[in-house]
């Protein structure tokens, strides 16, 4: 089994464990079930809920499957499609991110600072804003989740 | 260097010395061996030292909202013609062909100019860094309006171009090293996309030695180094037959009506000059593949290979060039230009062979997809090309690909998810493959195997909407009431008139912007996805999780929603991938579990 996964399927079992019996109940029994099994028994994943979820170190395996068990058993067809974009905006970043590291192309490296503001200018689409993008995304959805 | 016949355009441009890229219209030069113009784009710093050469241009770029008509280059474009400083008479076989009267020569030669500048933008996001020469060869077939390119003339207008791109090709090595100093290699990659590609495979052929690479576009056939295939007659052979390849000689099976077909059209296509189906002592017949699809008769077009050794040197170089066949994955579908025979659509429509189909992509039955999907057409060998290598465009691509890897030619071919053939430029896969392949070839002399052969990435849909926000398209609909083609093509040669002065402006504009804007999300990386998010959030993320879960019970522990750790996992940057993983590795392990079981239950 990857030793990635079953400390992550650990992680889930952790975290199921703290939703409310509603929540609970939609994930297939079948699922938990593989999740107890497959799991790494020597990982010890304590969630604290007087913590900040952001600060307690779930692994992004875990996020991963969290996400997928949302997106199956709960989502309606909107959300779906909505959780979906959220992916691949995150997805893009990632691309861009392994792009930046693997492509060495830096043209007009020397005056992008100058071509800068002249293309804000150019060009409707760029406009600089301070916030960084998840940022945006934490402030959106909290937004949202907190209705 | 100081030329007179050296237009700078971008002087004219807005900005275009700001961001550095510097294109130059060069007029026909009789002396220079070329009697045609060509455009000549390179940027002004960080260039690379192997050109790109797309000859002709088929794809055009949708305009910029805000984009403005630069009348002093329109007025110094026309002027050019005006002066006939253009030479617009072909020098080719003029005895068949009536020659036009000068206005229709003037405007035929701006919509080339148009779509020349349009496809600027295509190259200089795809190739970073490299300098692109651009000849302008227009289309001769007369009584047609600007619907024939070179690429269609068949080879002997190849043959009669190729010289001309050898003289711009050295003539503008020439040019640039004055200005920048820098040394050019003197291969250049010769790509094109659809029409273009029939060109680009062509003039190739021709001339491998010249070539650093070969990159086709919205095809799905390249000129085989073969001078023959044989054919062995078998009714039964299976419907998938792949070719056999003996001693460098492909075979393949088809049944005897098959034979007869493509006998009957060799035959009455056949030139002089060219050989005959032959029977083989072994039960084969010989099928001379011919250039363009072979090169049985490729010493007609470049002469006789002095020795043996010239012959192996030009084969070895042709089988060695690199060549990379890229198409949509949806260009069977909807996509293709032109109806390959007369034909009726399915709501009565009647369409003639050559007619330019775009217009109906939603109302063609299927013979016609087909047929229009055949962008490398040779007319000559229509039937041979779909017995041999399959109906539809995917299939042919596939038996190419399979014949090339038995022939062992440096060749790869890649299907881009998600689009069709016109709009395959908004594959951001492809950009990326296009960028790569240019920079290995120029860093390492190597081009790179492409990842994932059988299907590329999906597009982001993220990239799709920042194209959607970088550019604006608006094409014309197909009028439902108007269901004849020559009423829609009236109505739209009217539009293209009144819109063509802006376009040969506004071409050039987009390819200045489209390049800035790569330079620039470049630049800025994740500063561009900021905006992008924005627009999502404000058209496509709007209420999201609206209806989330509700209800939730209280209980007496201390719970955590679900939403919470979506919330969480989100903005931490769990993406498809992460997701898809997941997905992937707990099915493989309980189909392993599986398996396990049932081995033990036995």
């Amino acid at each position: 089994m990857n030793n990635k996964y079953a400390k992550a399927y650990t992680e889930v079992i952790e975290i199921i464990s703290h939703f409310s019996d509603e929540e609970y109940s939609r994930i297939p029994k079948g699922k938990i079930e593989y999740y107890e099994e497959n799991r790494d028994k020597n990982y010890i994943f304590k969630l604290d809920p007087n913590v900040d979820l952001s600060e307690q170190n779930i692994s992004k395996e875990a996020n991963a499957i969290l996400v997928s068990l949302y997106r199956d058993y709960f989502a309606s067809e909107t959300e779906k499609q909505k959780i979906n974009n959220v992916l691949n905006i995150n997805q893009q970043k990632l691309e861009e991110e392994k792009r930046e590291k693997y492509n060495p192309e830096k043209l007009f490296e020397n005056n992008k600072e100058d071509n800068k503001e002249e293309v804000k200018e150019e060009l409707a689409l760029i406009e600089v804003k301070n916030e960084n993008w998840y940022e945006k995304i934490l402030m959106f959805l909290q937004r949202l989740f907190k209705k | 260097m100081k030329d007179n016949n050296i237009l700078e355009i971008q002087k004219n441009i807005n900005n275009a010395k700001k961001y550095g890229l510097t294109v130059l219209l060069i007029e026909a030069d009789l002396d220079k061996g070329y009697n045609y113009p060509y455009i000549l784009c390179y940027p002004d710093k960080n260039m690379k030292n192997t050109f790109v050469m797309n000859c002709l241009n088929d794809y055009e770029q949708p305009f910029f909202e805000n984009e403005t008509e630069n009348l002093e280059a329109v007025e110094e474009i026309y002027r050019l013609f005006g002066e006939n400083r253009i030479q617009p008479e072909p020098k080719l076989n003029t005895n068949e062909r009536k020659q036009e009267d000068k206005e229709k020569s003037l405007e035929r030669l701006t919509y080339r100019m148009q779509r020349a500048t349009n496809s600027l933008s295509t190259l200089v996001t795809n190739f970073s860094g490299a300098p692109i020469l651009m000849p302008l060869i227009p289309g001769f077939k007369s009584g047609e309006e600007h619907e024939n390119t070179a690429s269609e003339l068949g080879a002997g207008v190849a043959k009669e171009l190729a010289p001309q791109i050898l003289a711009m090709i050295d003539n503008a090595c020439e040019i640039v090293s004055s200005r920048t100093g820098i040394k050019f290699n003197d291969k250049v990659i010769s790509y094109g996309h659809s029409k273009e590609s029939t060109f680009a495979d062509h003039f190739s052929a021709l001339h491998p030695d010249k070539i650093e690479a070969t990159i086709l576009g919205g095809t799905e056939y390249a000129t085989l180094p073969v001078e023959e295939i044989r054919l062995i007659i078998d009714n039964n052979r299976s419907d998938n037959e792949q070719f056999d390849v003996r001693e460098g000689i492909p075979y393949k099976k088809i049944t005897s009506e098959e034979f007869s077909e493509i006998m009957q059209e060799y035959r009455e296509n056949k030139k002089d000059n060219q050989g005959t189906i032959s029977l083989n002592k072994d039960g084969s017949y010989s099928l001379p593949m011919n250039y363009p699809l072979g090169i049985a008769d490729i010493e007609q077009y470049i002469g006789e290979f002095p020795t043996k050794e010239a012959k192996d040197e030009y084969l070895k170089s042709f089988a060695q060039t690199p060549r990379i066949i890229f198409v949509g994955e949806d260009e069977e579908k909807v996509d293709g230009h032109y109806a390959y025979s007369s034909g009726t659509t399915l709501e009565g429509i009647e369409i003639e062979s050559g007619q330019d189909l775009a217009p109906f992509e939603k109302h063609r039955p299927l013979f016609e997809i087909e047929n229009a999907s055949m962008h490398n057409r040779v007319l000559d060998y229509v039937s041979a090309q779909r017995v041999l290598f399959g109906k539809s465009a995917n299939q042919r691509l596939s038996q190419y690909m399979d014949l090339a890897n038995k022939l062992e030619l440096n060749t790869q071919s890649k299907i881009y998810a998600n689009v069709g053939h016109t709009d395959i430029y908004r594959s951001k896969a492809l950009s990326d493959d296009l960028n790569k392949t240019y920079e290995n070839l120029v860093e390492n002399n190597t081009i790179p195997v492409l990842s994932n052969n059988d299907r590329a990435v999906r597009i982001s849909p993220v990239y799709q909407l920042m194209r959607r926000y970088l550019v604006s398209a608006s094409r014309e609909e197909f009028d439902e009431k108007n269901k004849t083609i020559d009423g829609y093509i009236r109505k739209n040669r009217a539009n293209d008139r009144v819109s063509e002065r802006k376009n040969i402006v506004g071409g050039i504009q987009n390819a200045v912007d489209n390049y800035m804007t790569q330079q620039y999300n470049l630049a800025n990386g994740l500063k561009n996805m900021d905006n992008v998010y924005d627009k999502l959030t404000t058209t496509e993320l709007e209420g999201i999780f609206e209806k989330t879960i509700s209800n939730e019970k209280e209980t007496g522990r201390k719970t955590i929603s679900i939403k919470s750790f979506i919330m969480n996992a989100l903005t931490k940057g769990i993406s498809t991938e992460h997701v898809v993983d997941s997905y992937n590795i707990e099915n493989a392990q309980r189909q392993s579990q599986q398996k396990e079981g049932v081995t033990k239950d036995e």
